[in-house]
């Protein structure tokens, strides 16, 4: 595929309103054969065919608010959270709306863009549009983005699952990438996400994101896979990306069907959130609060 | 207990608390008037009180923010 642009280089945003239009367009006509996520299901989305994401090509959002709680030079962040994602994990603390593409209300670029200014001028600090999964709706994204200020701080928060060709669309869009590194193994991927390949994919999605955008990998330390899921992605941290930012999130509750999975029937104990805490600080990761 | 610091509407304006039995406080969609009410509840919080800090260190956003009845809601302008 041929982009209008093909680069828009790191910190070279004068354009980026105008090459994200381009972009929006080209990604609205890919989902005549969606191969955004790496599911790579190749439906009609415009006409109405759904893949594992269910989404159909109409985006909608599920809550729109300014938030505190990510990293501090993140904050105040302007949240988008639309709906709907391409995994499907078991512990999803937003999993009604992120598992249901058609939850919450019709996400209309241009209108939300007028809020997000406002947000700004009122003091937030960053726009952030999450899921739920944004890659399956980057269309939306692309579009809102060509709304909003070339100069405002944009957060691209993903569960790093993205084809390659949609990673090609997002290059230069966003200034922070906020990925998750969520599993250290595919037999965890595959039980409580149904995900396949998880580790290829993630780790291709991270290192481009390093290459490309400023970076921070997110992990959400679980209960009882703090060695088979914690440890695995620290190592491959420290050994790959070791001047990567790593948000450690302990804040894990058995939200939606965590409690399929016994070990997650629970929140992480203190024992493991030190645990997790001296695995970082041995491999020397370089965490961010 | 799990409470909706807001009930939820579909447009968003939610906190959820956790509160563990060991008094651990665990959030999501973490708002300023939820952090501000935390932060009252426990001043030595630092995790907290930077949150705030930022904000208040910000323009002056916490000053036309609504309040909806009594619920920590935090919708856009």
């Amino acid at each position: 595929m041929m982009l209008a642009e093909r680069n828009v280089s790191r910190g070279s945003i004068q354009d980026r309103r105008r090459v994200a239009r381009e972009r929006a367009a080209i990604a609205r006509a890919m989902l005549a054969d969606c191969r955004l996520c790496t599911h790579n299901c190749g439906v009609n989305r415009l006409q109405g065919e759904l893949g594992l994401c269910r989404a159909d090509a109409t985006t909608r959002f599920f809550s729109a608010q300014v938030e505190v709680a990510e990293d501090m030079e993140l904050i105040p962040a302007c949240a988008l959270a639309l709906s709907g994602c391409d995994l499907r994990c078991d512990f999803c603390i937003t999993g009604a709306s992120s598992w249901n593409a058609r939850a919450g209300d019709i996400f209309d670029p241009r209108a939300m863009a007028v809020k997000a200014r406002q947000a700004l001028e009122h003091g937030a600090r960053t726009i952030m549009i999450l899921g739920g999964e944004p890659t399956i709706h980057l269309p939306a994204a692309l579009e809102f983005v060509a709304e909003l200020p070339a100069t405002a701080k944009l957060v691209w928060k993903t569960n790093a699952h993205a084809s390659a060709v949609a990673r090609e669309l997002l290059d230069g869009m966003f200034d922070i990438w906020l990925a998750d590194f969520k599993f250290g193994n595919d037999a965890c991927a595959q039980s409580l996400a149904r995900v396949p390949d998880y580790l290829r994919i993630v780790r291709e999605n991270l290192l481009w994101a390093a290459e490309h955008t400023e970076l921070t990998v997110r992990h959400l330390l679980m209960p009882g896979h703090i060695d088979c899921c914690w440890r695995g992605v620290a190592e491959w941290l420290a050994a790959e990306l070791p001047n990567v930012k790593v948000s450690l999130r302990s804040s894990f509750w058995p939200a939606w069907r965590a409690r399929v999975h016994p070990e997650m029937r629970g929140t992480v104990t203190k024992v493991e959130s030190h645990e997790a805490l001296r695995i970082a600080h041995e491999l020397g990761l370089e965490l961010v609060e | 207990m799990k409470c909706n610091a807001a009930k939820a509407s579909r447009i968003g304006g939610e906190a959820e608390l956790l509160i563990l039995p060991d008094g651990r406080v665990l959030v999501h969609n973490l708002t300023l008037m939820v952090a501000e009410a935390l932060v009252d509840l426990n001043p030595d919080d630092e995790f907290i009180h930077r949150r705030v800090a930022a904000k208040r260190s910000g323009h002056s956003a916490a000053k036309t923010e609504q309040h909806p009845g009594n619920l920590p809601r935090r919708p856009l302008p």
